[in-house]
């Protein structure tokens, strides 16, 4: 989804969203409600801490244990800088819900505003007046305390103010989603904990790298901690959508849907038909690769990387002399030769690997949005490179080790491996992919139920062959390459 | 100005719409009038390109509402139940949000705003906070932030629903004023009066489908089935009806009091003649005799207990065939 065409659509754009949070904005500073406790945390409660900030100091002093006084400084500076961003879960939890509930919600999605205009005026308005007070509460802390006990460094200030920015957007990102998931302000707060529990763990590890010095831990943390924020944005603009904010209770979780549908799509049901029993299942699921090509052509270039990097490593990390005698041309024949007892048990062997490594690869690349299937695709492969390029150093013919140990069977095993991995890639990215007309549930379980067609149909009986193959013809090809 | 084909809507198992074909010509107001639940407000949320059809489509001022939501928007005003008011805003400071959103310069939007608030009898209320008004205020400032950019179709998905008697009749008032102007406007509402007084034409609605359209009086004729007479005698009837019921068999005969009857015939240019001279001759002299022009009401009332006793039907034979 481009959400910009060209430089005039982005600026229009941008004055939209502007429009949106700065009413949002206006709205927020005239509720007392949420304008006294800003207001508070941000003179008050940096005020306070100053005082505790020089308070402790005395107090460890006494023990001789200035250094402690000292490191707790940049902690409390993190609490200062936190509390009033904490109200930005409150305004953006009813960000959408809100509006619903006081009905003013459909006289705006009546207008020209496009979904992600909307969606990131809001997310903009939640952020900003809690952040700004948050700027001031540190400015404030970190002026009295060079006051009272001594300048703060200023690598722990700036760590803070991105810090205190970062965790702002990712609360309200993530508030943002909940809220225009939501049927009602009480379910959004509901599910809030969803958001305050993992930030609270954030916050402690924070604190403790803050305490124990360790400032490139922390912005490798916040580097990983803006990644996330930037998915949960990703995620909110996809799965915005103006009819499902009225159109449906989508607090009602329809479990027997699940099942129902993904029987359908597995089945074919719901496709257009190519002829009906097993031919006609096998032609439809055929048709599904055409829908693969993005993450085909994406893998491809990955598996071209996994490449180079295991020759750029093996040039890097040369194998020690002993290894690379082993992988004289000679050696390799000894080595098959070792293995001929086991060659009636290797399609077994294979195939199961073959099938938890699929396993591994749908359970990982569930949680990272696919990530960890690409890495897991270009795995082998990296590695086949590093060992073809170590052949090459002790001067053997890299071509014929890959074209005799390699090739017999991966011209089955890589096409195959290349199509269940897209499958399984695009079922995982399809939470941050675009919409289109079908719900955030509906495309995750269609996907799903693609890669079990394409799993069932093609991977599993083609991962058999390949199993076979490198069983029973690599080892044929290698004793007549190298024998 | 605006048509739709073929509308359905379809939430998961369940269809509020079931293939609604209508259109409203500029200048024109139809009143979507059905029973709550009846499928106006999908209706109306996919005129205004808020949902998506499951299948059909509807054109809004010539622009497809799913191809071109954005010229659709643009060519809309829509108020709702609630008029949804920003209430710590002012009267004026929510029509700069809103004017803006349309892409209207401040000094435009502020020109445009005194005007309609003048218009509709609130330029004093330009510089309050929303949140004070009164309901039927609420509203009007609904339908003046609706008609801010000038559209040419208004959508009224239910305007005087939650409203008071007062209120109801004051956004009434400001309804027929915009009449004046050439818009087409579709306004939704369970309320006969209010559909009878303002529309010029009236689509019954019910379990998602068109069950009847015209004006108020094409309804009438259309709906009523043969024509209702009523007879007054200047004496009690004393005879049985089914002697009238022999005499007359075309014509189906109900007695109201001793002294009056009431009749349909499908002609009544040839029965009621007949029917004066053989009550003559019975010795009954005829005081009065009348045609009941029936309610709007009751033709919405039948009809829709009509539909709803043949979707009984339908779903006890369903279940007669599961």
């Amino acid at each position: 989804m481009r959400l910009f065409k060209d430089p005039a659509d982005l600026r229009h754009s941008l004055y939209m969203i502007m429009v949106v949070a700065r009413r949002e904005v206006k709205d927020t500073m005239r509720d007392w409600r949420l304008v006294f406790p800003i207001a508070a945390l941000t003179l008050l409660f940096p005020g306070i801490m100053t005082f505790v900030a020089g308070w402790m100091t005395q107090l460890v002093e006494s023990y001789n244990a200035e250094l402690i006084g000292e490191r707790s400084l940049p902690v409390l500076l993190m609490v200062v800088g936190f509390f009033p961003t904490s109200f930005s879960l409150v305004i953006a939890l009813e960000a959408f819900v809100g509006e619903k509930e006081r009905k003013s919600l459909e006289p705006l999605l009546a207008t020209p505003l496009t979904n992600h205009q909307l969606f990131i005026g809001k997310l903009l308005a939640a952020v900003l007046p809690p952040v700004m007070a948050s700027y001031v509460g540190i400015a404030t802390y970190a002026l009295g305390v060079t006051f009272v006990v001594g300048p703060i460094d200023s690598q722990s200030i700036l760590l803070v103010v991105v810090l205190t920015t970062i965790q702002a957007f990712l609360m309200v990102s993530a508030s943002v989603i909940v809220s225009s998931q939501t049927t009602s302000t009480r379910a959004a707060n509901m599910l809030a904990s969803f958001i305050i529990v993992p930030v609270s763990i954030l916050l402690q590890g924070e604190a403790f790298l803050l305490v124990f010095e360790n400032y490139s831990a922390l912005w490798w943390m916040l580097f990983f901690v803006a990644i996330i924020t930037a998915i949960f944005i990703r995620i909110g603009i996809q799965i915005f959508n103006r009819e499902n904010l009225l159109g449906r209770n989508i607090d009602f979780l329809n479990v027997r849907w699940v099942p129902r549908f993904f029987a359908k799509r597995f089945t074919g049901q719901d496709m257009a038909g190519s002829g009906s029993g097993l031919l006609g299942w096998y032609r439809q699921t055929f048709g599904l690769v055409k829908e693969l090509k993005m993450p085909m052509y994406v893998l491809s270039l990955m598996f071209i990387l996994a490449c180079v990097a295991g020759v750029v490593a093996a040039f890097l990390f040369q194998l020690p002399e002993e290894y690379l005698l082993g992988l004289r041309s000679a050696q390799t024949r000894e080595n098959i030769s070792v293995m001929q007892d086991m060659f009636t048990q290797l399609p077994v062997f294979i195939f199961s690997h073959n099938m938890r490594a699929i396993l591994i690869l749908v359970l990982l690349g569930s949680v990272t949005f696919g990530v960890s299937s690409v890495l897991i695709y270009m795995l082998p492969w990296a590695v086949i490179a590093f060992i073809t390029a170590q052949f090459a150093i002790v001067g053997e013919n890299p071509f014929v080790f890959v074209g005799a140990t390699v090739l017999p069977h991966a011209w089955v095993e890589l096409p195959i491996l290349l199509l269940v991995t897209a499958a399984a890639l695009r079922w995982q990215a399809s939470i941050i992919a675009p919409p289109g007309r079908r719900s955030l549930a509906e495309l995750w379980v269609q996907h799903a139920a693609d890669f079990f067609r394409i799993m069932v149909g093609y991977g599993v009986p083609l991962f058999l062959i390949a199993a076979l193959l490198e069983s029973f013809l690599t080892p044929m090809v290698i004793g007549w390459v190298y024998g | 100005m605006i048509e739709t084909r073929d509308l359905v809507k379809q939430y998961d198992d369940f269809e509020a719409v079931k293939g609604i074909t209508f259109s409203v010509e500029e200048g024109e107001l139809l009143a979507l009038l059905g029973p709550n639940g009846a499928g106006k407000t999908s209706t109306i949320r996919m005129v205004s390109s808020i949902l998506a059809p499951t299948t059909g489509q509807v054109l809004v001022n010539g622009y497809d509402t799913v191809e071109s939501p954005d010229k659709v928007r643009r060519s809309i005003g829509m108020i709702t139940e609630q008029p949804g008011l920003y209430e710590r805003m002012t009267g004026m400071e929510y029509l700069l949000f809103y004017g803006r959103l349309y892409g209207m310069p401040n000094q435009q939007i502020k020109e445009r705003g005194a005007e309609l608030y003048r218009r509709f009898g609130m330029e004093e209320a330009v510089d309050r906070r929303l949140g004070g008004f009164s309901k039927g205020m609420k509203q009007k400032a609904g339908l003046i932030r609706a008609m801010l950019h000038n559209p040419p179709v208004l959508l009224l998905d239910e305007p005087t629903s939650a409203m008071d008697p007062h209120s109801a009749r004051q956004v009434r008032a400001s309804i027929q004023e915009l009449r004046q102007d050439k818009r087409a406007i579709i306004l939704t509402t369970h309320n006969l009066n209010e559909a009878e007084k303002l529309a010029d034409r009236i689509a019954i609605i019910n379990d998602g489908k068109i069950v009847a359209k015209g004006t108020a009086d094409e309804l009438r004729k259309q709906l009523s089935g043969d024509r209702l007479m009523e007879v007054t005698a200047d004496r009690p009837i004393r005879f049985p009806l089914e002697k009238l019921s022999t005499a007359f068999p075309e014509m189906i005969f109900d007695m109201v009091d001793e002294t009056q009857i009431r009749f349909r015939s499908n002609n009544p240019v040839e029965h009621n003649p007949n029917l004066i001279r053989y009550l003559g001759g019975m010795g009954v002299g005829i005081v009065m005799l009348q045609e009941i022009t029936p309610s709007l009401e009751e033709i919405y009332l039948s009809i829709v207990k009509q539909e709803d006793a043949e979707l009984d039907g339908q779903g006890s034979k369903e279940n007669e065939i599961v």
